[in-house]
Formats: C-alpha cells, sequence, structure tokens
C-alpha cells in the first residue's frame, strides 16, 4: 500500500460507509427525511466517484446500482422500505468488504466481484426496471416545480437572437425552461467542473454565467472556491435535464418558461418611417388571415427599416410568429397594439384591464387592509405545497374569514358580496379562483416587490447567507485533519522516548555533582531538567488528547447489528445509546469492540425475550437495550442494561455445578450475586441450544479475558425478570502506566499501582504455614503470602531490615489480596509500556519492560500470572 | 502547457483544467494590464473562468469555439 492516494481513498471510504450505515437504519426508524435522503445520495454518489478514480469496476457498479436505487427513493418515486434498507445495507456491506481487500492486498478478490456484481443485478432488477414508477414520477414532477419564471428573472438581459430561437422552439410545441444553477462553494473538491456539465447540458440554447459575490480584494481569494452562478435555457423535457443535473439537483432549480415571457422588443423607440399606415394595414391581414401578404410586407419592412429599431424588432417577433397562425394571433395584436403606443407588448387577457383598475381601486383601500390581503395571498401561495387536505382547508378557512373581516369592517358590501360568492367555489383543490381575484382586485395595489420577496424565498438560492454558512462550514472541515494512526504511535513513541531521555538529566547532575564535585553545574542542570519535564508533561498530555476518541466510534456499529439481530430472531428490540461522546484513549475504544459486541448479542439472545412472551409477562412488545458510557475517575464506564428476563441466579448455580464448574460445596454456600458472576467461568452457556448468535460456551469469559487483557475489569448485576446491566470498566488510557518500583535480589521490577493495595513490614514471626502455603493476619484477614524470589526462580532468601522485618507487597489479585514478600519499595514512576515481543512474548510473568531515566531496563511484573506461576 | 504566459499576455489553449488555476492566479496577481488569447482555447474550468471574471483581462481574441466564445463575452 505505498499509494498515498488509495490510502486516502479507504480511510474516506469507511467514514462514508460507516454514515451510510447510520442514514439507512435512522431512515427505517423515523421515516423519510429529505435531508437525510439527499445526505444518503451525495455519500453514495461521492463514493461511486471516489471508487470510478481507481481500477475498481465492480465497486464502481454496485454502487451506480444502489446510487440510482437511492435517487429513486429520494424523489419519492419509490418509497423507502425495510427491503430497500436491507439491499442496500448488503450492498454497503459487499462495499466494505472490498474495501478492507484493497487495503490488505491492493486489488479485489475474485469471489467479492462476484457478489458486488451480483448485487448490482439484484437492485437493478427489483427496483430500477418498472416503468410504470418512472412515469408515474414524470408525472408528479411539473406539479411540484410549478414556479413563476417571469418573477424571478428579467428575460431582457438574454439577447434577442436567443429569445427568437427559444420561442421558436416553443412555437414547435417544446417545452422551455429556465435553468439557475447555483454550483456549492466545495463542488471543485468534488472534482466537479459546473461550467462543464452546463456546456453539456441537453438543447442549450442560451446561457450566461456572473460571480455571485463580490471580490473586492482578489488577491485574497480562494481560488478553489466556487462563485460562479450560472443560467440557462433549454429545450429539453424536464426528465432529461433532471437526470443531466441528477448529482447538483440541490443546487438546481428549473422554471416553465411562457413563450410571451420572452417576446420583449427592444431598441431605439424615436425615429424611422411612421408606421400607422402598416399597423392598420397589418390588422387588416390578419382579420382576413392574409397571411402570405403580410409576411411579405413584414419581411420588405425589415429590409427597408435599420436593425437598431424596436420597430424592427417588433416586426422581427411578428415574422416569426406568422409562421404560427392563427394560434399566435393574440400575441401579434398585443405586439401591433406596441406599436401605436410604443410601449412593451401586453399579452395575456388579465393583466390588460387591471391597468386601469389600478388608479380606481388604489384609494379606496387603507394600506394595512392590503397589507393584510397581501399576507394571505403568500400564505395562499405555499398551500401549494401543502399535501395534507384537512390542513389546506383549515388554512384556507382562515384567509377568507380574514379578508371577509377586513371588508366588513372597511364597508365594502359590494367587495364582500363578491368574494362572499367566490369563496363559496373555493375548495383545498381549487383556490386559483380566489387568488386570481386578489390579484385583479388588488394585485396593483400591493407593493409588489415586498411580494416577491416573500412568496419565493427559495428562489434566491444563493442568497449571501446561505454562502455564509457554507462558507463557515467549509472551515469547521477544514481543520479537522485526518492522519494515519501509525503517525501518531510514532509522535507517541518519540515523546516516550523523550521523556527517558530526559529522565537521565536529574542522573547527570548528581554524577556532576558527587562525581566531578561541580555543584553549580549540578545547580543549573536541574534547572534545565525543570524547564524540559514542564515541557515534556505537556507534550505527554497533548498526545493523549490527540489519540482520545469517542466511544461513538465503537458504539455507531451496535444499531445496525441490533436491528440485524432482531430481525433473526423475530424480536423487537430498541437500542438506547446514552453518553456516546464519552473520550476514551483509541486503544481502549478498540479494545471495548468485541466484548460489547459479545454483550449486546447476549442480551438480544437470552435477554429480551420474544414478543409474545414479554407480553404476557405485561411488559411492553418491545424491549430495551441501553449502551451507556460515562467516565468515572480515570476510567470510562460502559453499561449494557436490557429489560429481559435477567438472571436466573440459581439456574446458573445448577448449570455450574452440572458442568463440574462448581464443587458441591461451593454450589450449597455461593450467593447470588456470585452465582450470577459465574456466567464468567470458561465454557458457560445457558442456551438451550447453541444459536448462529451466542450460546456456544464462548461468550462471556471471551469478554472478561478481553476487557481484563487491557487493565479493565466486567461486572454484572441482575433482577430476575426486569433487567441485566453488565459493567464494562477500562482505564481512560494505558499510554501512560504507573507503576511502583520495588527491588529483590538487587533487581528492580515494576508491579501496575492499580494492582498495589498496600505496602506494609511484617516481621518472620508472623508468616505462618498452613497445609503448606504461607499466610499471614492482616488485619484480621487472612492473606497468603508469595516469596517473589521463588515465583521468580531466583534462589536467595528475601532481605529483612534491621528490625527483622520483611518488606511485604500486598496485592489485589482477580479481586483477592495476595501478600508478595519483596527486599525493598522503591518511589513511584509513570512509565510507558513496551509489551515483548517475538519469543520473549510468551513470558507472561511480565507485561513487558520500561526504560527508565538513568537507561536501564525496568521489567513490568504481571500480577496476575505471577501468582498463577506459583499454583502451577 | 495548457497556458503559455508571455510578458502580459496569456494564451489559454486546449484544455485549461483546475491544476492551472493557481499559475493563472498568481499571474494575474502580478500583471496591471493582463491580456487573455482564446483563440485555441476548447474548454476551461469553472476555476479558471472565474478569475477571468474577477481580474477582467482583455481578451484580445475570442475562442473559436461559438458556446465558449459566447460564455467569456456574456457575463455580467
Amino acid at each position: 500500500m505505498s499509494n498515498p492516494l488509495i490510502e486516502q481513498f479507504i480511510i474516506e471510504s469507511r467514514d462514508y460507509l460507516q454514515r451510510i450505515g447510520e442514514i439507512l437504519i435512522v431512515l427505517e426508524e423515523n421515516g423519510e427525511d429529505k435531508n437525510l435522503l439527499n445526505e444518503l445520495f451525495r455519500l453514495v454518489h461521492t463514493l461511486k466517484g471516489n471508487s470510478g478514480l481507481f481500477d475498481f469496476p465492480s465497486m464502481t457498479k454496485l454502487l451506480h446500482a444502489s446510487e440510482d436505487l437511492m435517487n429513486l427513493v429520494r424523489e419519492g418515486t419509490i418509497p423507502y422500505s425495510s427491503d430497500i434498507a436491507d439491499l442496500l445495507l448488503e450492498a454497503m456491506d459487499i462495499v466494505s468488504i472490498i474495501i478492507d481487500e484493497i487495503k490488505d492486498s491492493g486489488s479485489i478478490s475474485h469471489n467479492s466481484i462476484q457478489l458486488a456484481e451480483k448485487k448490482a443485478k439484484e437492485i437493478k432488477e427489483k427496483f430500477l426496471k418498472s416503468p410504470e414508477k418512472r412515469e408515474q414520477k414524470i408525472e408528479e414532477k411539473p406539479e411540484k416545480k410549478e414556479e413563476i419564471a417571469e418573477k424571478i428573472f428579467d428575460f431582457s438581459v438574454i439577447p434577442e437572437e436567443f429569445r427568437i430561437k427559444a420561442v421558436k422552439e416553443a412555437l414547435k410545441g417544446k417545452k422551455i425552461i429556465l435553468i439557475q444553477y447555483g454550483p456549492e462553494a466545495e463542488c471543485f473538491y468534488k472534482g466537479e467542473d459546473p461550467l462543464y456539465l452546463v456546456r453539456n447540458t441537453p438543447e442549450l440554447i442560451w446561457v450566461r454565467s456572473y460571480l455571485r459575490e463580490e471580490i473586492p480584494d482578489p488577491s485574497l481569494m480562494d481560488i478553489y472556491q466556487c462563485i460562479t452562478n450560472f443560467e440557462l435555457l433549454s429545450s429539453a423535457n424536464k426528465e432529461e435535464l433532471s437526470e443531466h443535473f441528477k448529482y447538483v439537483l440541490d443546487q438546481v432549480k428549473f422554471f416553465d418558461v411562457e413563450p410571451t415571457d420572452l417576446i420583449i422588443p427592444e431598441g431605439e423607440k424615436n425615429g424611422g418611417p411612421v408606421y400607422e399606415d402598416f399597423v392598420s394595414d397589418a390588422i387588416k391581414y390578419l382579420e382576413e388571415n392574409n397571411v402570405q401578404t403580410f409576411k411579405n410586407a413584414v419581411k420588405s419592412l425589415i429590409e427597408l427599416s435599420s436593425s437598431e429599431l424596436y420597430f424592427t424588432s417588433v416586426l422581427r417577433w411578428i415574422e416569426l410568429l406568422i409562421d404560427y397562425l392563427p394560434k399566435t394571433k393574440n400575441i401579434i395584436e398585443a405586439l401591433l397594439q406596441s406599436l401605436e403606443t410604443m410601449t412593451p407588448p401586453k399579452f395575456g387577457l388579465e393583466k390588460e384591464p387591471t391597468l386601469p383598475q389600478k388608479k380606481e381601486e388604489k384609494p379606496e383601500f387603507p394600506e394595512e387592509f392590503l397589507k393584510i390581503l397581501n399576507s394571505q395571498k403568500i400564505v395562499l401561495e405555499k398551500l401549494k405545497t401543502i399535501e395534507n387536505n384537512i390542513i389546506k382547508t383549515n388554512i384556507l378557512q382562515s384567509i377568507i374569514s380574514s379578508i371577509e373581516n377586513g371588508l366588513m369592517s372597511l364597508k365594502k358590501t359590494e367587495i364582500l358580496n363578491e368574494f362572499q360568492e367566490l369563496s363559496q367555489k373555493t375548495s383545498p383543490k381549487d383556490f386559483k379562483l380566489l387568488k386570481k381575484w386578489i390579484e385583479t382586485k388588488f394585485g396593483f395595489s400591493l407593493p409588489s416587490e415586498k411580494v416577491d420577496e416573500t412568496v419565493s424565498p427559495e428562489i434566491t438560492f444563493t442568497s449571501t447567507e446561505s454562502q455564509e454558512k457554507e462558507v463557515s462550514l467549509s472551515h469547521t472541515i477544514s481543520k479537522v485533519l485526518k492522519v494515519d494512526e501509525t503517525k501518531i504511535d510514532r509522535l507517541m513513541n518519540l515523546i516516550g522516548e523523550f521523556v527517558v531521555a530526559k529522565n537521565s538529566l536529574p542522573y547527570l547532575a548528581q554524577k556532576a555533582d558527587n562525581f566531578y564535585g561541580i555543584s553549580e553545574l549540578s545547580k543549573e542542570i536541574k534547572a534545565q531538567y525543570s524547564v524540559l519535564n514542564r515541557i515534556s508533561e505537556e507534550m505527554q498530555d497533548a498526545i493523549m488528547q490527540i489519540r482520545m476518541v469517542p466511544v461513538s466510534t465503537v458504539f455507531q456499529r451496535f444499531p445496525r447489528l441490533v436491528r440485524d439481530l432482531s430481525k433473526k430472531l423475530n424480536k423487537k428490540v430498541k437500542l438506547v445509546i446514552e453518553g456516546e461522546e464519552t473520550e476514551a484513549d483509541k486503544n481502549v475504544i478498540e479494545s471495548l469492540s468485541d466484548p460489547l459486541i459479545h454483550i449486546i448479542r447476549n442480551s438480544l439472545d437470552h435477554g429480551i425475550e420474544t414478543p409474545e412472551e414479554r407480553i404476557s409477562k405485561g411488559k411492553p412488545e418491545t424491549g430495551t437495550i441501553i449502551l451507556k458510557a460515562k467516565h468515572e475517575a480515570d476510567h470510562v464506564l460502559i453499561e449494557v442494561i436490557d429489560d429481559g428476563k435477567g438472571i436466573d441466579a440459581e439456574k446458573i448455580k445448577l448449570k455450574a455445578y452440572q458442568k463440574g464448574l462448581i464443587t458441591e460445596e461451593q454450589f450449597e454456600k455461593m450467593k447470588e450475586n456470585e452465582a450470577i458472576n459465574l456466567i464468567f467461568l470458561p465454557g458457560f452457556s445457558t442456551a438451550e441450544s447453541a444459536t448462529d448468535l451466542s450460546g456456544r460456551g464462548v461468550g462471556m469469559d471471551v469478554v472478561r479475558t478481553a476487557v481484563e487483557k487491557f487493565g479493565g475489569s466486567v461486572r454484572v448485576q441482575s433482577v430476575i425478570n426486569k433487567r441485566t446491566t453488565i459493567t464494562l470498566s477500562l482505564p481512560l488510557s494505558m499510554a501512560v502506566s504507573h507503576v511502583m518500583i520495588i527491588e529483590s535480589a538487587k533487581e528492580k521490577y515494576g508491579v501496575p499501582m492499580e494492582s498495589v493495595v498496600e505496602t506494609v513490614r511484617i516481621s518472620k514471626q508472623k508468616i505462618k504455614r498452613v497445609k503448606g502455603k504461607m499466610t499471614t493476619v492482616l488485619r484480621n484477614k487472612i492473606v497468603p503470602i508469595f516469596y517473589l524470589n521463588d515465583l521468580l526462580e531466583i534462589n536467595k532468601p528475601h532481605v529483612i531490615n534491621e528490625e527483622g522485618k520483611y518488606a511485604l507487597l500486598v496485592l489485589s489479585v482477580k479481586g483477592e489480596l495476595t501478600g508478595v514478600v519483596v527486599d525493598k519499595f522503591h518511589e513511584t514512576a509513570d512509565i510507558i509500556l513496551k509489551p515483548f515481543t517475538g519469543f520473549l512474548a510468551n513470558m507472561k510473568v511480565f507485561a513487558g519492560t520500561a526504560i527508565m531515566g538513568d537507561g536501564s531496563v525496568l521489567l513490568i511484573i504481571n500480577p496476575k500470572e505471577l501468582i498463577n506461576a506459583s499454583r502451577i | 502547457m495548457p497556458v503559455e504566459f508571455k510578458n502580459n499576455t496569456a494564451k489559454l489553449i486546449d484544455l485549461v483544467s483546475i491544476e492551472d488555476a493557481d499559475a493563472l492566479f498568481n499571474w494575474f496577481l502580478e500583471r496591471k494590464k493582463p491580456k487573455v488569447d482564446l483563440t485555441e482555447l476548447c474548454h476551461i474550468h469553472t476555476a479558471c473562468l472565474q478569475l477571468l471574471f474577477v481580474f477582467k483581462p482583455e481578451i484580445i481574441a475570442h475562442p473559436e469555439k461559438e458556446d465558449l466564445k459566447y460564455w467569456l463575452t456574456t457575463r455580467q
């Protein structure tokens, strides 16, 4: 794995897969959420895009199929279902396997290629080949996107030749669509080139690009942020365009354009010949349907007149429209009228009569009333987007009554009657009449700019606010640095070595004083040492902070586990995660993963009952597993609580006895709490038959071994038929260990502080031999005693002090007190433990070594193994 | 090299990609009156296109490609 690009790809892909898995499960639980669906689609799309950079066609193919499926879900063509979730999760599992293979060998195995191909085919066959559904989608779309382009776009910016081209297409029966495309600022990082996308738009008629923000100082601009917007006209149908822009649909807006929006004559209005004759002639030709003569007349006039004139521009439009008579008759008439008045043509029916009304009506209504009316109109506009009919009816009712009240208070009985008549005709399905009535009655009295602003807030998709958000978001993203773990480990090792090197300074100071007799130098060295010491401590602290990761990195895989297992077992289970932000060292967190999987599997398999059983017990049908993390002193506590059937201590005891794990005597005397902890014994399982999930008797002892390996502990509490709580406790960090240094036979050893209970001196006489074993009584407790030299097979007696007493180190091993006789106690120290490797790794009596400040090597004792060694 | 710099003129050739954005940006920063020759330009990445918008160089020759010619002259 030498290609850094692939390494980066692998790191990123795992993140994406993780997030995809999470979203799929959240969607299943909480139903469809547009934002999540969008995010999901983007993630899969990015992943697919990234995979395309390398030569992994089977992976790209599978992701492509998944992406298409997600797109259908996103567009609402097919509803999100458990089946889809299964299929997509399986697909992502295959991708995950492929990524592991790429990491390990740099290539994909034949098996995985086949798996991927098969899954891609399955997705295609199940979901992507259903023409009926596609059609349904096509029908739904225009309704949703019915927006009025006129309001948001000034079509006069489009040069006439392109408008003519577009109108021509429209007259041929095509729909003209205005597309506003505001690429996201970060798009370049995703390998996108918006201009390329735009240039390849199907049936592109016209396009313009512009900067959406001012750049006051070009030298400070971020050249990798996209600040360009695009606006284009196309005569392709909406489906083709949606397909073309499918990866950036959230950044694109489509608007239907009417031909009349584009027919805007332009040019110099003064000068040129007098046109009155032409206008009257033209009207005559039109009425007589004398198309050819009309056309000839227009043509010759165009040739005669200067192309810069308004008149000529109108003629050019008429020339175009003549070929499509009679349907264009109204438009031509309006154009001719505009020639007479030299004002822009007015197309359509409703606009003309409203203009004179404006002057008459305006003074009749006070400003407040118009404001109310305006806001009601805005609500009406938004009503389109509401799907629930009951809500729609209620809203409509309130609009009608507020307008009625307004009119009543103004005493406009005539208009009130008219309105009441109209409101009776209005229904949630048809309120266009009401809208039109407001527009025609008061439309021109309303402050139109305000209307635009409020009615179409979504249209300003490149508003500065959203840009700011994007920018700030990009800043937060760029501040997170992803580093390979080995690099951090290397840094930590280096810091460890630095700590060791630093520790040699006090020895040097001592030597300068004692050996060379330069006490001043010794003082200076000590002063320097204190500075270095402070820095090294801070460095250690900093590296520890870097290594801290939240437990969520382990927890996040459990929703999926619980989902899959509960399905398999036909149980209903809800997983509640608490305190997932709790942090601990990365190694600690990773060590939690396997034990937790075991525990959760156990809870699901043995703990939570089947729905029927739960109902009969009067419990809710759905069981709950709570996964909780929290800090407690320098430990992180993980609790797994389930509200299942609990652990039957008697049953456990009996089982353990039957399996010969406990003696009859133990069976009689054992307390409930002790009995429950028997589940941690190797070879213990209560499941009647081994299931696929757990119950093979390797469960809980694996948990205990794994947790203890990392210096943690595990305990279980249970209330029958109520709950079982399993608590794992692990140290926050394993990088620095605190040890007590002891001496035996002139060698120094380290003993982990967490095992040390106390250090005492006892006289030789107090050590009694009981059944061949050495013991003593310490604070009314019998404590077994071992001699360290014996344990380490050193053939030397232990040293006693002047008072004739042994140094006794009292340790807690597996919860029991044990005394170990040593020669001397020394100070405690923070060390960086290096486990043995190679052949020495089998020497379990020692946990590893640490290098001391004077360069000597300290052997660190593993108390548990040390005591075990004595028993063999 | 898709961009040839000569005194005050940058000639953009064939496909000007995002990799050229940095060089182009620095070149613009150093020139008071930059000029660009686009005759042989086939495609320009958006990142470079927006540099043209920001620095507004004098376009001494338009692209031969019809649609692209339009792009660079109709900016707002």
